[in-house]
C-alpha cells in the first residue's frame, strides 16, 4: 500500500527503476537512483540524529539534489522545509528558527550564506552537500553520504508531517503550513487521475520548492511513474531560453503561473520550434490573462487548457477545463468546479450559505487540506468552519480568505480575497506585511502599501509614506532597507513621499483612493 | 567602447537600479539569473539599458540564458553585435 511520500517512491523505483525520474541543466536521475540516494540521505539523517517529525531546511537551487533532498528527509520520517535561495537572511534566519531547524540540506555555492544565518545566531548541528566549509558546524559532502541503499524503517503514518512551506503573514514574518503525507497523497491521487499523467508522461517543474505548484510536479509524477523535466531558474526569467527548453524536452504537461504562459504567448518566442508533444497546460496562482490565453490557444490548438484554483492551505481544490475555442465575449474565466473528493461552500459574514449568484467566503473540506499554521494558534483558530453534525463531532473546512460565487452554470467565480494579500507575477505577498517592515524605518511616520494592476492585468506593488522627523528620505535608501527582511518579489516598485493620505471617514489611510490615484497619475504614459 | 567598459557599464546599471540593498559587488562571473539577482523584469530593463546605451538591438530569440548568464558572457555578446553591426553595414 502506498500511504506516504516515501512509499510513493519506493513504488515507482520497484515498477519503473530504469525509467528518468528527474532532470535538470542536462543532469537525469532514474528513479532506482533517486531511491538509492534518498535511502542513503536518509540514513545519513538518523545517523545524525534527526529523528520522526523533525524539520529539516533545503537550501538548494533547482538541481535533481532537490529531489533527493526532498524524498531523502521525508524517508527518515523527518519534515521537509524549503528555503528561497532568493530570500534575504535575516528572513530564512526567522523561518529556521521558528522551526527549530538545526540541519540543513544545501550545496557549495550557498556555503556563504549559510555563514551569514550562522551570523545571525542560528545555530546549526549539520550542513548536508558542502564539500569543504567555515562553518561552525560539521558539514558532509555528497559524496559522503552513508553508503547503505536500504529505505530505513520508521514508525511514519499518513497522518504525520511531509512538508512546511512558509509564506507571507500579514503581521510581518512569514507563517508556515503543515501538510501531512496525507493531504500530499491526495493531491498527488487527484492530480495523477484528473489529468490522466502516466508513465509516457513528461511534466514540467516550473515552480520552485517553496511554492505549492512544485507539489503536484513531484509527487503527482512520481505516483503516475512520469518523468519531470526542472525548469532552471535562469530559463525562468527569459522566454526564448523557456520555449526551447519546453520543444526540446518534449514536454507532455506543463504546470506554471500565468507569467511563464504570458512569456511562451509573447511575440516570436514558440516559432520554428515543435510543440506537438505539448498535451495539457494547467495553470494557477492567480487569475490567467484571456488576451493570452486566446493568443497561446490558436498556437496550439491541439492541447487542453485547465485553470487550476487552490491556496497552499488546501492544495488544489477546484478546476476548469477551457472550453476551446474561447467564446468571443469572456472577460475572465471561472475556478469551475471542486475535484471529486472535495465539497466547498460559499458563506456569508455570518457562516450562513449564499444563494447563486452571490459573493461569499469560500469553505474547503477535503482530505488535500492542511494540518494548520505551524506554531500559530492565533492564525488556527480562525483558520477552519466546524460545521455542526448531529453526532457532535463537527465537520472541518478551511477558510481560504478567498471571494467566491456561484454562476447560473453551476461553475464557481473568483472575486479575490477578504484580505490584503494579493498574487503578484504568481506569489503570494501580504501586504500588511509589505507595510509592517516599510513603517518600521525610522524616518517613516506612515506607510501605504497597495497593489496597482498594469497594463496587462498584473499586479504592481506600490508604497506612499509620510516621513517624519527627517528633511528628505530617498526611496532607494527605504527599498535598501526593506531588502533586509524581504524577499526581492515582495519589494514595491515605487515609493511616492506624501505630505498627507486620503483618509476614510473613520480616519483610516484610504489605500483604495491612493491606488486609485497611482492608477490615473500612470496614465498618461500609456499614450 | 571595448568589452571592459562595457562590462563596468552593465555593472553600474544593474547596482545601481536593480541590485537594491545588495551590499556586496555585482562580480563579472556571478550568475546573474540564477539567484534572484534579476528577474523577468530586470531582463526586460537591462535589455532597454542595453537598447538605449550602446545602440544594440536584442532580438526576442537572442535573449537567452547562454547571452545573459554573467556580466562577462553579456558584454561578450554585445561586442560581437556591435562588431556584426559595423562588419555588416
Amino acid at each position: 500500500m502506498i500511504y506516504t511520500l516515501p512509499d510513493l517512491l519506493t513504488d515507482a523505483a520497484a515498477r519503473h527503476p530504469e525509467k528518468v525520474a528527474l532532470s535538470c541543466r542536462g543532469v537525469t536521475i532514474t528513479y532506482g537512483v533517486l531511491a538509492d540516494r534518498a535511502n542513503r540521505l536518509a540514513n545519513t539523517l538518523l545517523d545524525l540524529g534527526v529523528g520522526k517529525g523533525d524539520r529539516v531546511g533545503v537550501y538548494l537551487n533547482k538541481s535533481v539534489e532537490s529531489g533527493v533532498a526532498i524524498y531523502g528527509i521525508m524517508t527518515a520520517g523527518a519534515v521537509y522545509v524549503p528555503l528561497d535561495p532568493t530570500s534575504p537572511p535575516s528572513r530564512l534566519a526567522y523561518v529556521v528558527n521558528d522551526c527549530n531547524i538545526d540541519v540543513l540540506v544545501s550545496e557549495d555555492r550557498r556555503a556563504s550564506k549559510i555563514s551569514d544565518l550562522e551570523e545571525l545566531g542560528v545555530k546549526l548541528n549539520a550542513v548536508i552537500g558542502l564539500s569543504d566549509s567555515t562553518l561552525n558546524c560539521r558539514t558532509l559532502a555528497w559524496d559522503d553520504l552513508s553508503v547503505d541503499v536500504a529505505r530505513p524503517a520508521t514508525t511514519l503514518t499518513e497522518l504525520d508531517l511531509c512538508y512546511i512551506l512558509y509564506t507571507s503573514g500579514s503581521t510581518g514574518v512569514p507563517k508556515g503550513i503543515m501538510h501531512t503525507h496525507r493531504s500530499a497523497l491526495s493531491w498527488a491521487e487527484v492530480t495523477a487521475s484528473t489529468y490522466e499523467i502516466g508513465p509516457d508522461d513528461i511534466i514540467s517543474n516550473y515552480a520552485p520548492l517553496h511554492f505549492d505548484l512544485s507539489t503536484l510536479d513531484f509527487f503527482g509524477g512520481a505516483r503516475a511513474c512520469a518523468s519531470v523535466v526542472m525548469v532552471p531558474e535562469e530559463h525562468m526569467k527569459l522566454a526564448a531560453s523557456f520555449a526551447s527548453l519546453v520543444a526540446r524536452e518534449r514536454l507532455t504537461l506543463l504546470y506554471t503561473v500565468p507569467l511563464a504562459l504570458i512569456q511562451l504567448a509573447s511575440p516570436g518566442a514558440m516559432d520554428s520550434l515543435d510543440f506537438s508533444s505539448l498535451r495539457r497546460i494547467l495553470f494557477g496562482g492567480e487569475p490567467m490573462p484571456i488576451k493570452h490565453l486566446q493568443t497561446l490557444m490558436e498556437k496550439l490548438p491541439d492541447c487542453r487548457f485547465f485553470n487550476v484554483y487552490g491556496p497552499t492551505e488546501t492544495n488544489g481544490c477546484t478546476h476548469y477545463e477551457v472550453e476551446t475555442p474561447l467564446a468571443q465575449n469572456v472577460e475572465s474565466l471561472p475556478i469551475g468546479r471542486p475535484y471529486s473528493n472535495v465539497e466547498v461552500l460559499i458563506v456569508d459574514d455570518e457562516d450562513f450559505p449564499v444563494q447563486t449568484g452571490q459573493v461569499g467566503e469560500l469553505l474547503v473540506r477535503a482530505p488535500t487540506v492542511m494540518k494548520g499554521y505551524w506554531g500559530r494558534p492565533d492564525l488556527n483558530e480562525g483558520a477552519f468552519y466546524f460545521r455542526r453534525q448531529f453526532s457532535g463531532l463537527p465537520d472541518i473546512f478551511n477558510r481560504t480568505g478567498d471571494l467566491a460565487s456561484w454562476d447560473r452554470y453551476e461553475q464557481l467565480q473568483f472575486h479575490g480575497r477578504r484580505d490584503r494579500q494579493i498574487k503578484s507575477r504568481g506569489y503570494r505577498i501580504e501586504l500588511d506585511e509589505v507595510e509592517a517592515v516599510l513603517v518600521s524605518h525610522p524616518d517613516v511616520a506612515e506607510a501605504a502599501v497597495f497593489g496597482v494592476e498594469s497594463d496587462d492585468g498584473a499586479v504592481i506593488i506600490s508604497a506612499a509614506v509620510i516621513i517624519g522627523e527627517a528633511d528628505e528620505v530617498d526611496a532607494s535608501a527605504l527599498l535598501s532597507f526593506m531588502s533586509a527582511s524581504l524577499p526581492p518579489y515582495a519589494l514595491p516598485m515605487n515609493i511616492e513621499t506624501r505630505s498627507e493620505f486620503p483618509r476614510t471617514t473613520s480616519g483610516k489611510i484610504d489605500r483604495k483612493a491612493l491606488a486609485a490615484d497611482s492608477m490615473l497619475r500612470r496614465e498618461p504614459e500609456r499614450e | 567602447m571595448n568589452e571592459s567598459e562595457t562590462r563596468e557599464a552593465l555593472k553600474g546599471f544593474i547596482t545601481s537600479q536593480i541590485l537594491i540593498g545588495e551590499t556586496t559587488p555585482l562580480g563579472d562571473e556571478d550568475e546573474l539569473l540564477l539567484d534572484g539577482i534579476i528577474d523577468s523584469l530586470g531582463v526586460t530593463r537591462v535589455i532597454g539599458f542595453i537598447e538605449q546605451r550602446f545602440g544594440v538591438e536584442v532580438p526576442r530569440e537572442e535573449a537567452t540564458v547562454e547571452n545573459f548568464r554573467t556580466v562577462s558572457i553579456l558584454a561578450g555578446y554585445l561586442s560581437r553585435k556591435s562588431s556584426e553591426t559595423v562588419g555588416g553595414s
